[in-house]
């Protein structure tokens, strides 16, 4: 079985989590042994989170020729936990004790209508109404406090149990695609304008070489 | 999916030269992944460490990340890099800055 991609990495204790396609589907590697993840169907995967030695993976359902269904889903193990109904999009995950937490997108009738969600054990929780266009890309949770963190009308934000807080100010298009909590830094990373941003508590810093074009993806916190 | 080969970048902080900020101090800190273009409009992988630039790739092909993962004094990230893809479907697996498998 050969590697073609990497999408995810993450590291649990000693382990080495990977998580991309192999010449044999979507599999995770865990210390180089793939586990293959199962389905009955085509379909995407996108993140990958751990809990003890329970391995968590977000994506979505992608039978071919039918462009209205897609699935959110979550795999443990690589056997599928739950399947929101269609259409959804699940792009982060994210693990807390026995909770098991996705994010993403609900599409509308046209692409500048997507609402961004998140699903807790497959409940849905909408964080915007469905007029504006609004995406979910990752997930964390902190102590008793859900993060999700994204984009509304190309504005970049998170939103803190449902309440969303802005990281750009709307004088350039922005996203955020990650975010990380250490004390009381809240980090994010995406994009602003056309180049790299690295938000602390809403305010943008300094990324050297930052001010050629480009993205942040994600941020961790060490 | 495009003709892109993927690498996983392991990088071993303590070992990385160059633009490494911190060759041989604490892992810790905050890590940013993404890409930049250079001067040919190539795309470039690299990280941040609290804001200072690590570059990844050498700037030919059109490269980016997808992942990073920080454990101990340990750096890895994963990404693509379509220089001199001679395998355009192979994974490769960058360790201490040195493609290891693919």
């Amino acid at each position: 079985m050969d590697c073609l991609a990497i999408k995810a990495i993450a590291t649990s204790g000693t382990d080495l989590l990977m998580l991309g396609l192999s010449t044999s589907g979507w599999v995770y590697w865990k210390n180089g042994t793939p586990v293959t993840i199962i389905d009955t169907t085509s379909f995407q995967v996108n993140a990958l989170a751990t809990s003890a030695s329970d391995v968590y993976v977000s994506g979505y359902s992608e039978p071919a020729g039918l462009l209205t269904v897609r699935n959110a889903t979550c795999w443990k193990n690589g056997s599928i936990v739950f399947r929101a109904p269609s259409p959804s999009y699940a792009m982060g995950v994210a693990v807390s004790g026995s909770d098991v937490y996705l994010a993403g997108y609900i599409p509308g009738n046209d692409a500048q209508h997507n609402t961004a969600v998140y699903w807790k054990n497959g409940v849905a929780v909408t964080l915007t109404d469905g007029t504006t266009n609004a995406m979910a890309y990752s997930i964390l949770v902190s102590g008793s406090d859900v993060y999700a963190v994204g984009a509304e009308n190309k504005v970049a934000c998170y939103w803190k149990n449902g309440v969303k807080v802005n990281l750009g100010d709307g004088s350039a298009v922005s996203e955020a695609f990650s975010m990380a909590i250490k004390g009381s830094a809240i980090h994010a990373a995406g994009y602003l304008g056309s180049h790299p941003c690295w938000w602390v508590n809403g305010t943008a810093q300094s990324l050297e070489g930052g001010t050629a074009d480009g993205a942040a993806l994600q941020v961790v916190v060490n | 999916m495009k003709p892109y080969y993927f690498l996983l970048l392991v990088l071993f902080t303590q070992c990385t030269k160059g633009t490494d900020p911190s060759p041989s101090a604490s892992a810790s800190g905050v890590y940013v992944v993404g890409y930049t273009f250079n001067a040919s409009r190539k795309m470039v992988a690299e990280y941040w460490k609290d804001g200072k630039a690590v570059t990844l790739t050498n700037g030919q092909g059109n490269a980016t990340t997808t992942g990073i993962a920080v454990s101990g004094s340990d750096v890895y990230v994963c990404g693509s890099d379509d220089f001199n893809s001679a395998f355009p479907y192979w994974a490769k697996y960058w360790k201490r800055r040195k493609r290891a498998i693919g």
